[in-house]
């Protein structure tokens, strides 16, 4: 233990972060918070290691490199324009192709991307906060699948996506999108979409008849659509030979923290005391309680458990198959299985959660974390894979596209007006809401 | 535009001076002419179908790779490890230029101010060889043209100066050492001679030989002389100083010209009372034993005062010719006769260093006849080099004073054509004044250089120390020729004297390869990069290898 705290007093954004949970936490907890948060991440690290934790443990990267490889790094963007408020214009997925070693740059690297102007989209839940995320994941599924399909990327060897290969799709079962948005977002004329109703013929969470109507109406529940592009990802990448895998930066998932602390708190009751103040009263529940009340991630956590170069041992994800409900309750069994692990590439930063599909195979697993934790070192101060960095920029937005959409957007506003198409209350309305919304002190409101 | 070669895209804010565009990468260069065909805009602000030509020059080109993090040079650099081995992107680097808009193209060719900034999105272009080659030279008649060399960016892009505003309005050649000054004037030289322009080189090292070796009928090389005899007493006086190193007072003075009056008016005094107690080593020939023969007179003349007819016979006698001798022998004699002497050996050893490779040179003609130099009569065309090799840089200063001055006489009088002069190593001859300290070439050349075009006489001055050329004449010179320079204070001087030189064109001076030059003032229409080509004629040392003599003994 005494190895983490006096590693932790060295990695100041670290223990800044403990410092700023501190601040957090109820009173009574709050004066030896940091100094009981260190000695839980070194009981951790001790259960971790004499594997006492149901099979978790801590594994340390073999350094077998120099093995070149060709990595696509795929990443989606959301481009918002502020006109009166900020509204989601384009979506962008965009691919990087790297073939690293190669000299000859028109050989060593690719570049594609893919726009959506959601202006083009004519179905689904627009006003939803979500609804241009959904959008992004779709593109970067697609994305996934055009590496897998397109012959320009028959040499690649890994497909690294910027985010989780499975989000918690519970939040978006209300989104949906005509057969034609789907065309438009996978760049596709029907195929794609044709693909996807004979998959929905193997499917049991729907009644038949309920999705026949959605077929009828031309209408596809993004869920489901999302489910069937990673289900086929998955499905294709072994027979390519192509390791794919996801990688999340920032990760604020808890799900085991919760699990760990409850098998900690059986160990050893006094955590409750500590961090609750109390006694255990139900072990899932105050796992839950700690876990909120110290604003404990699992990033956080293996941050301060992990070494620089190692991980812990892969974990099936659980909770992102749970949170249907209603006719859509046990539509979790459609999603293909994920496990992840986190991981510490350089020290002073938080651990990335790496995420693979479930079945893959583990020599591909861990050579592709492998490369995850050697792109992550060439950018030490983030701690996150280059390549993701490149496809990022790549794929974001650029400033003066959204600016021309907001003027174009403006000038239509202008010529509606003057085609009359709205009566003068109307305009007027929508000028105070414009004139409010610039704060100008020359266009204030007339009192 | 189909027969144009597009080299980017206009974009960003535009302005009437200066813009921005991303271009093809390796397509363009550094000071590249370019060119945007506008849209005219009429008095009503409204676009015509016609477009006219705006011509700009590359003053800055910036590259970057925005998909390359600062952070992962960082690691690669502890890594020690090559981008191309990591999947950092190297493709995607933007390069954008900074041109400076140098004008609009009329229908007379001439280049009138941008009034109207360019559209951004505009296609850039490199103009047909034969559109830049007027423009750099557009409106100079041909006979004046000087083929120099051809933009450093294009290598078949002939660069053509007015030749013109060279010998009439004075050219500087500045760099440091080993730049490529020499070569650059050398190649101007050779194309004035084809135009028979009559040229007159101060050479301190031998640098012009060449011109001989490659002209032998139209280059004449001399050696100099100094004829006392025939000097002004300033000129002598000059000499004296230079020569021994020591400045004389006014006395002195005074004395060397009451010597000099003896031997110009008093030659019977001489044969009557100085020759027959004369030891007689020089024979009193101030014409061919100069100082010695000076010397000679002094230590005669102080002998003869110690004796019993010195006040009654010798010295009414000397007065007769000039009172001077008589006022200062005895205070000044001493030391005019140490400086004399100290003069004539000098004198002697730098006359036996200037020997050295004479072969085929001629005595500098007396100054009674010094205009043959130039010549009288357009036909004649001459280019006379005098060699210097081996003076110091004091008796340079005389020479060239003494030189000058006759010449400048002469062309007053019309009596010798227009001629160019040419000055190496500037920075000596012409120095910024140090106190105290007199300069005996300085008058004549500030002269020259304020008045020369009224009467015809070029300058071109070389210097590799530019900061310490005089700024009076430094400024006279309306064409500049720059090319390397590093050190930091002769770029500042170099921004602060040449009014037509911008800050992006200083900036690149350090960073020019041997043989290339920034071209600017009145001989260009704007300043240029040009790349100067390779003069018919060689310099003395620049083809010799030293070591190839030695190297190879005992190999074979």
């Amino acid at each position: 233990m005494s190895d983490i705290r006096d590693r932790v007093r060295s990695e100041p954004d670290i223990f800044l972060r403990l410092t700023q949970n501190s601040m957090a936490v109820a009173k009574s907890i709050r004066e030896n918070f940091v100094e009981n948060t260190l000695e839980l991440a070194g009981k951790l690290r001790e259960n971790l290691e004499s594997n006492s934790l149901d099979g978790l443990t801590i594994k340390k990267l073999a350094n077998n490199q120099n093995r070149r490889i060709t990595a696509s790094f795929i990443d989606g963007g959301v481009g918002e324009a502020d006109i009166f408020f900020r509204v989601p214009l384009i979506v962008r997925g965009g691919i990087f192709r790297i073939k690293e070693g190669e000299r000859d740059l028109e050989k060593r690297e690719t570049f594609e991307f893919f726009p959506v102007l959601i202006g083009d989209l004519e179905g689904g839940e627009k006003f939803g906060n979500d609804y241009s995320s959904v959008i992004r994941i779709i593109i970067e599924l697609c994305s996934i699948l055009r590496v897998l399909h397109d012959s320009k990327y028959q040499d690649v060897n890994l497909i690294m996506l910027h985010g989780p290969l499975l989000y918690r799709l519970s939040a978006y079962t209300d989104h949906w999108f005509f057969e034609n948005d789907i065309d438009i977002m996978t760049q596709t004329s029907g195929e794609l979409v044709q693909e996807f109703r004979e998959d929905c013929k193997s499917c049991t969470v729907y009644k038949d008849s309920w999705c026949g109507i959605w077929k009828e109406q031309k209408k596809v529940r993004a869920n489901c659509f999302i489910s069937f592009l990673l289900n086929k990802a998955i499905k294709e990448s072994p027979a390519k030979n192509i390791d794919l895998v996801g990688v999340v930066e920032r990760a604020s998932a808890t799900e085991i923290s919760r699990d760990i602390f409850e098998k900690m708190l059986h160990l050893d009751a006094d955590l409750s005391i500590k961090f609750l103040g109390r006694s255990v009263d139900n072990y899932s529940n105050d796992a839950e309680k700690i876990v909120k009340s110290a604003n404990f991630t699992d990033s956080l956590i293996f941050s301060i458990v992990l070494n620089a170069g190692e991980y812990l041992s892969f974990y099936a994800a659980k909770e992102r198959y749970s949170g249907f409900s209603g006719p859509l309750e046990g539509f979790g069994k459609r999603l293909p299985r994920v496990s992840y692990t986190y991981l510490k590439s350089v020290d002073n930063t938080m651990s990335i959660r790496v995420e693979f599909p479930k079945d893959s195979d583990k020599d591909g697993q861990k050579d592709a974390l492998l490369k995850v934790y050697e792109y992550s070192r060439l950018l030490p101060n983030y701690a996150f894979p280059v390549g993701l960095d490149i496809a990022d920029k790549f794929a974001k937005v650029p400033g003066w596209l959204l600016e021309a959409y907001r003027k174009y957007i403006m000038f239509n506003f202008g010529r509606l007006a003057l085609d009359k198409e709205l009566d003068q209350q109307e305009l007027q309305k929508i000028l105070m809401f414009y004139y409010l919304h610039q704060r100008d002190f020359m266009l204030r409101p007339k009192s | 535009m189909a027969d144009k070669e597009i080299v980017g895209t206009v974009v960003g804010i535009t302005n009437p001076r200066e813009f921005y565009f991303t271009i093809t990468p390796g397509k363009v260069q550094l000071q590249e002419l370019v060119a945007i065909d506008a849209f005219k805009i009429d008095s009503s602000g409204e676009k015509r179908d016609e477009t006219m030509r705006v011509w700009a020059k590359v003053v800055d080109i910036e590259r970057i790779n925005p998909l390359f993090p600062e952070e992962a040079a960082q690691e690669l650099s502890y890594q020690r490890m090559s981008a191309f081995d990591t999947v950092i992107s190297m493709s995607r680097e933007m390069i954008t230029a900074k041109c400076k808009a140098l004008g609009v193209e009329d229908e007379r060719g001439e280049l009138q101010p941008l009034t109207y900034p360019l559209q951004p999105a505009s296609s850039v272009y490199i103009p047909p060889q034969n559109d830049v080659e007027n423009l750099i030279s557009v409106n100079v008649e041909e006979h004046r043209k000087l083929t120099i060399g051809h933009l450093r960016s294009r290598e078949n892009f002939k660069v053509r100066i007015d030749g013109h505003s060279i010998v009439a309005r004075h050219l500087a050649v500045l760099a440091t050492t080993g730049a490529g000054k020499t070569v650059t004037v050398r190649k101007i030289i050779e194309e004035l001679m084809q135009k028979n322009y009559p040229i007159l080189i101060f050479d301190p090292h031998s640098d012009y030989i060449g011109l001989k070796d490659t002209f032998s009928n139209r280059v004449d090389v001399y050696y100099p002389m100094i004829y006392l005899s025939e000097e002004y007493d300033s000129e002598v006086i000059a000499y004296i100083a230079g020569l021994s190193g020591e400045t004389p007072s006014a006395p002195q003075e005074n004395l060397i010209k009451g010597l000099l009056d003896i031997y110009r008016n008093g030659q019977n005094f001489i044969d009557g009372f100085i020759r027959p107690v004369a030891q007689r080593v020089y024979n009193l020939n101030i014409e061919t034993h100069h100082f010695y023969a000076l010397l000679e007179l002094l230590t005669t003349l102080q002998t003869l005062s110690e004796g019993n007819e010195w006040k009654t016979k010798i010295l009414p006698e000397i007065n007769k010719i000039s009172r001077r001798v008589a006022q200062n022998l005895d205070s000044s004699g001493n030391p005019v006769g140490r400086m004399l002497y100290k003069a004539a050996d000098t004198y002697k050893s730098m006359k036996n260093a200037n020997k050295f490779g004479r072969t085929g040179q001629l005595q500098l003609p007396k100054p009674s006849e010094i205009g043959t130099l130039i010549g009288t009569h357009v036909e004649e065309g001459k280019t006379s080099i005098l060699s210097l090799e081996g003076y110091t840089d004091e008796v340079r200063q005389s020479i060239i004073a003494s030189l000058l001055k006759k010449l400048l006489d002469l062309r007053v009088d019309g009596k010798i054509k227009r001629f160019l002069t040419v000055i190496e190593e500037a920075h000596t001859i012409i120095p910024a004044i140090s106190e105290g300290k007199v300069i005996p070439s300085l008058p004549v050349l500030k002269q020259i250089a304020t008045e020369g075009r009224k009467y015809g006489m070029g300058l071109i001055l070389i210097s590799q120390r530019p900061s310490r050329v005089d700024s009076t004449i430094l400024s006279q010179c309306n064409s500049f020729i720059i090319l390397k320079i590093i050190n930091p204070a002769d770029q500042k001087y170099i921004r602060d004297v040449v009014e037509s030189i911008g800050e992006d064109e200083a900036q690149i001076l350090p960073d020019l390869a041997v043989g290339e030059a920034l071209i600017t003032g009145q001989c260009v229409r704007f300043p240029m990069l040009v790349k100067i080509e390779q003069p018919k004629s060689k310099g003395r040392h620049e083809e010799e290898d030293f070591i190839k003599e030695f190297a190879n003994v005992g190999t074979s």
